[in-house]
């Protein structure tokens, strides 16, 4: 490894710290359990790190960071298979929720599909969550915005059925 | 939009409140020694690969040579070498192309799959190439020294295993990246 400025540690340490919880979530959103959610996270930062000094500044940090960490959660291949519990997602977000029963029991619902969904949908849905538009969603995943639209399109009808239903 | 997609928004957002946040861990990965990455792990085992097969071109014949074993064998053994080394370059030439920060999602999955069945072809070569070339060997063992084809035997059927479990972690793991790229470009082409 290429030996590193202050200025470029410092640097990184003020990104992660600055965006340590969306790293989080995607991380989350793609383990399947502490250990595996452990390993991502680790594996993330690592790219991260490593990949700075390629980071030119085209595109936001929020969506260099997110291209690096959904590429990584996708690709990261588990080399053993010892599993420790981990509050699912749907659970995790009924329990953040403030309101009432019903709400909480909805969106349990609608995570608990997300959960379900493949790898290219979860990333989708997670970037169209924190308010990507449709031409960042393209870039990050390399899709068409055309396909970006009718895919979530897609995903959110299922959403709005799955809760209804 | 729908209210229910509004709510399951804002509880997204509501999330950053119980990201379980660790400053400790961020530090770990600018110290080479303490974390590796499995790209690192697996650049830095093919550069190995490929420096070790090229000092085995030779080295491998004049170890054999001195041993009795026949010209053919010591040729074929610094040809598989070679293979060995070319294939492995040719692995870790592309590991190097891998860069998740500059890639989106479609190109990254695609040098991926590129990569894994780089892996497979040059684990199928390498057994096609290896494995009448250790027959031919450990009949030449026996008749040197048994204590020599004994050694033979047991070095051959741990690479045997190692190479199999390798594989099969290898193909679940391509399978899984194909799957997910099949799936983006079913769509792409609609």
């Amino acid at each position: 490894m290429a030996k590193r400025s202050e200025q470029q540690k410092q640097r990184y340490l003020q990104i992660v710290e600055q965006y340590s919880t969306l790293i989080y979530k995607v991380c989350y959103m793609y383990a399947d359990d502490a250990e595996h959610l452990k390993d991502l996270r680790q594996e993330v930062l690592a790219n991260l790190w490593q990949g700075l000094e390629g980071y030119n500044g085209n595109s936001r940090m929020s969506t260099w960071i997110y291209r690096v960490a959904i590429n990584t959660c996708i690709t990261f291949f588990r080399r053993h298979g010892k599993h420790s519990s981990l509050e699912r997602i749907d659970e995790r977000a009924a329990s953040v929720a403030d309101n009432s029963g019903e709400r909480a029991s909805q969106l349990r619902q609608m995570y608990e599909m997300i959960g379900r969904l493949g790898k290219i949908d979860k990333a989708l849905i997670m970037l169209w969550l924190d308010e990507h538009s449709y031409d960042e969603i393209a870039d990050v995943t390399g899709m068409s915005r055309g396909n970006v639209a009718s895919r979530l399109y897609r995903i959110k009808q299922r959403l709005i059925a799955e809760n209804h239903g | 939009m729908d209210k229910d997609l509004e709510y399951l928004k804002q509880s997204w957002r509501e999330m950053d409140r119980v990201a379980d946040i660790d400053g400790g861990d961020f530090r770990n990965c600018m110290k080479p020694t303490m974390f590796s990455t499995y790209r690192r792990k697996l650049l830095r085992s093919y550069t190995v690969l490929v420096v070790i097969s090229g000092i085995y071109i030779v080295l491998g014949p004049l170890c054999i040579w001195p041993m009795g074993f026949p010209v053919w064998i010591t040729v074929w053994l610094s040809v598989y070498f070679g293979l060995m080394c070319v294939l492995s370059f040719r692995v870790r030439d592309k590991l190097l192309e891998l860069d998740f920060g500059r890639m989106n999602v479609m190109e990254a999955l695609a040098c991926v799959d590129k990569i894994l069945r780089m892996r497979r072809m040059s684990q199928w070569v390498g057994m096609v190439a290896m494995v009448p070339l250790m027959v031919c060997l450990l009949w030449y063992m026996y008749g040197i020294d048994v204590s020599l084809f004994v050694g033979g035997v047991v070095g051959g059927v741990v690479g045997v295993v190692i190479g199999l479990v390798t594989d099969m972690r290898m193909r679940r793991m391509l399978n899984e990246i194909r799957t997910a790229l099949g799936n983006m470009l079913e769509d792409e082409n609609g």
